[in-house]
């Protein structure tokens, strides 16, 4: 895909090389890592943050496929899903995942952080960080 | 020192979708905002011309710029300070908070609070925010996001998908005997499970309809509680903002509502009560889960074990705990700035002895909570609590 034919949703959140990997922040002074980033840690109140890049596997914590979308850019179905990074976060995200796996899907099961359509803008794809089961 | 504050007139119109559609006439927001305002004065008896101030609870209201204004221009209250409360799905609950606050604080003595709403113009889900809102720009919707505590729930405790569909065939029991109810027509467990999935584990009817409606609320100080027959005392209201996420060590995950958890604790200090005291709750079941949730961050049972209660039948209207006895949201819909307001409504009239066919036998004190929906980064947008008794004395 080139530039002209795709659009990238929440470019600053995620980067793409040398693998796709989120990227948070830290707090320099209590370590709290969050995603996606705040201006202020919310445990320690310190705004002394730093960009942090985040583990690139997690697990899901709960997932659904979506049947009605909220929103016409959105084709259904996807599915949704909260994941736990070890950085002890919580990530909301889709799963790339194909329908006729659907079934196998699990609470538990491992991710890993990838960049794949999460909707269309009209006829142009919009890509972003996305979760794929590892099976 | 805080005075005691008192309900003393409460309305509400239908709920219903009145798009003009499938024989269904078509019903401006603010006639339907008239119509409560106009009962719940009635109901009070009051003369119009005592209430100082009022609240009105919207979310959706578009280019109106002043929808309360609009209400009152019909009902001959303008000139009175208005203000318009816009908390998500908790809006109503807010309207009737703040003007709780204001006369437990003793800034005036008679207000109104209503809310109201028209969502049957709209299809399908609500919008969360594409373009502005992380998550919503993401693929969050309300209904994967209430599934996604559906599935974690019955991951964690084994809650399984039937007794979820039990909380709906209870629902549309007690909305049976609701006039003022949308779904009045009962459903089976198999009905629920066979109808469309929405975003699985929640199938259609597990998930409210949007329509439209209002409700009103007329409260008043102590002293002039004292001039009406049947005063229903707020116990307590508390209304807090949504939590950071928890964290996954914490062990604590989307099955739980931690603000909620916080809300509730602070509202029963204040009460000076225990969940045990509680005999009946209106609680936001936006979606089946929505309902065991609830009950459990309430203390209503312990975590893991509401959907055993809904399958024993302990949160049925004849049952030990009722909740929603008129049929909730699931059933009565969700005109998100009324919700809150329909709950004290409920409340009320169960605590009056009014409910018809659906009263509650005797019940003293009652819980009503609503949630306020999806922002990004929280568990919830807001959290409303609020307790109501009829321990009167004077």
């Amino acid at each position: 895909m080139t530039e002209e034919n795709v659009e990238v949703y929440g470019k600053e959140l995620f980067v793409t090389e040398p693998e796709p990997q989120l990227v948070g922040v830290r707090c320099k002074r209590c370590g709290n890592v969050i995603f996606p980033p705040t201006k202020i840690c919310y445990e320690c109140f310190s705004k002394d943050l730093e960009k942090y890049k985040l583990s690139r596997k997690g697990k899901i914590h709960s997932f659904s496929i979506v049947r009605v979308p909220p929103d016409p850019s959105f084709k259904v179905p996807y599915v949704i899903a909260w994941i736990e990074l070890p950085e002890d976060v919580l990530v909301f995200g889709q799963l790339e995942v194909e329908e006729k796996d659907y079934d196998k899907l699990k609470i538990g099961m491992e991710v890993e952080t990838v960049v794949g359509v999460i909707r269309y803008d009209g006829d142009k794809p919009v890509i972003s960080y996305k979760f794929k089961p590892i099976f | 020192m805080d005075r005691d504050v008192y309900v003393v007139g409460v309305g509400m119109s239908k709920f219903d979708r009145f798009n003009g559609q499938k024989g269904r006439p078509y019903i401006p927001v603010i006639d339907l905002g008239v119509e409560a305002v106009e009962a719940a004065i009635q109901d009070a008896g009051i003369d119009r011309r005592r209430i100082e101030y009022a609240y009105c609870g919207m979310v959706f209201s578009g280019a109106m710029q002043g929808p309360g204004q609009l209400v009152l221009r019909d009902v001959g209250l303008l000139g009175i300070p208005i203000e318009n409360v816009k908390n998500a799905c908790a809006s109503g609950t807010g309207a009737i908070h703040e003007l709780y606050n204001d006369i437990r604080k003793g800034l005036y003595d008679i207000g109104l609070a209503f809310g109201m709403e028209k969502l049957s113009t709209i299809r399908g889900a609500l919008p969360l925010g594409v373009g502005f809102d992380h998550e919503a720009s993401m693929g969050m919707a309300m209904t994967g996001k209430y599934a996604m505590r559906a599935r974690r729930h019955m991951y964690k405790y084994g809650t399984t998908i039937e007794q979820l569909a039990m909380v709906v065939v209870k629902s549309r029991e007690n909305a049976s005997k609701n006039p003022y109810a949308m779904f009045r027509d009962p459903v089976t467990v198999e009905d629920v499970l066979n109808s469309r999935m929405i975003a699985d584990p929640l199938t259609l009817y597990q998930c409210c309809p949007n329509n439209d409606g209002a409700a009103a609320a007329i409260l008043v100080s102590e002293d002039v509680a004292k001039e009406f027959d049947n005063p229903i005392k707020i116990e307590a209201s508390v209304l807090i903002s949504g939590s950071y996420p928890t964290k996954p060590s914490s062990g604590v995950g989307v099955e739980t509502y931690t603000t909620l958890i916080k809300a509730v604790e602070l509202a029963y200090k204040r009460a000076g009560i225990t969940a045990k005291d509680i005999d009946f709750a209106e609680v936001h079941d936006a979606f089946s889960i929505g309902e065991l949730l609830a009950m459990e961050a309430s203390g209503l049972c312990k975590p893991g074990e509401s959907g055993k209660l809904v399958e024993e039948g302990v949160t049925r209207i004849d049952g030990e705990i009722p909740i929603n006895p008129s049929g909730g949201l699931l059933s009565c819909g969700h005109p998100l700035g009324a919700t809150g307001v329909r709950q004290v409504v409920e409340a009320v009239w169960q605590l009056r002895g009014e409910a018809g066919k659906r009263q509650i036998k005797d019940p003293e004190i009652a819980l009503t909570e609503t949630l306020g929906g999806g922002v990004s980064g929280m568990d919830v947008a807001a959290a409303g609590v609020i307790i109501l008794s009829n321990h009167v004395k004077w």
